[in-house]
C-alpha cells in the first residue's frame, strides 16, 4: 500500500516525532509506514485522514 | 503543533512501562524469597507456603501488568511483540520436545530443565523483539 503521509508532513513542516504524537505512536510506527514497511490499521488510517483533513483514499492507495 | 492529547499517550505508555518493571522486580524478589529463604531464612514449611502463595499473587499482579503494557503499545509494538512471542513460543516447543527425547534415551544427562528453558525464553524473546525492531525501522 502507497501513502502520502510523508508529502502531506512535509508541507506542513512537521517532523515523524510530531505526527506520531498526534496520532498517538511511536515514530518508528510513522517512519515504518512511510517507508511501506507498515500497513496502518483501518482505524490509524480514518485518524491520519481526520487529522489531514482528507479522505483516507487521499492518503492511502493500493499498490496496483 | 500542538495536538490535545499527544502527552497522554506518551505518559501512559511510560507509566505502563514503569508498572510493568516494578511488578516484574516485585516477582523476582518474591521468587529469591520463596527459593533462598527456607535455606538461609527460616526453617517453618508454613512460611515457605506463605512465601510461595505471596510469589503467585505478585505473579498474577505482574500478568496484569504486562497486560495492561502490552494494550497501551501502538500496533506496530504490538505486532513486533506478537511476533517475538510466536519465535519464542515455536522455540521452546522445538526445545521441549529435544530436550524431552534426550532425557528418554538418556544420551545426556541433563539437569535444571526448567531454568534451561526460562533462559531460551527469554533470550528468544529478547532477539525477537530485536529482529522486529530492525525489520521495521
Amino acid at each position: 500500500m502507497k501513502n502520502r503521509l510523508k508529502v502531506l508532513r512535509a508541507e506542513r513542516d512537521w517532523t515523524q516525532g510530531d505526527l506520531a504524537n498526534a496520532l498517538e505512536v511511536s515514530r518508528q510506527t510513522v517512519n515504518a509506514i512511510e517507508t511501506g514497511k507498515f500497513d496502518p490499521s483501518l482505524p490509524l488510517a480514518f485518524k491520519a485522514a481526520r487529522l489531514f483533513n482528507l479522505k483516507i483514499e487521499d492518503i492511502f492507495s493500493d499498490e496496483n | 503543533m500542538t495536538q490535545p492529547n499527544q502527552d497522554n499517550w506518551q505518559n501512559k505508555v511510560k507509566s505502563n512501562t514503569l508498572k510493568m518493571a516494578y511488578w516484574t522486580g516485585a516477582w523476582l524478589m518474591t521468587l529469591a524469597l520463596a527459593t533462598f529463604g527456607p535455606v538461609f531464612l527460616w526453617q517453618q514449611p508454613t512460611i515457605s507456603h506463605a512465601a510461595t502463595i505471596v510469589n503467585l499473587l505478585v505473579g498474577i499482579g505482574m500478568l496484569v501488568a504486562n497486560h495492561k503494557h502490552l494494550q497501551v503499545q501502538d500496533e506496530l509494538q504490538q505486532k513486533i511483540q506478537l511476533e517475538a512471542m510466536a519465535l519464542t513460543l515455536g522455540v521452546v516447543v522445538i526445545v521441549s520436545m529435544a530436550y524431552a527425547t534426550i532425557q528418554g534415551d538418556q544420551l545426556l544427562n541433563v539437569k535444571d530443565t526448567l531454568s534451561n528453558l526460562m533462559f531460551i525464553i527469554g533470550i528468544t524473546y529478547l532477539i525477537g523483539v530485536f529482529m522486529g525492531r530492525r525489520k521495521y525501522q
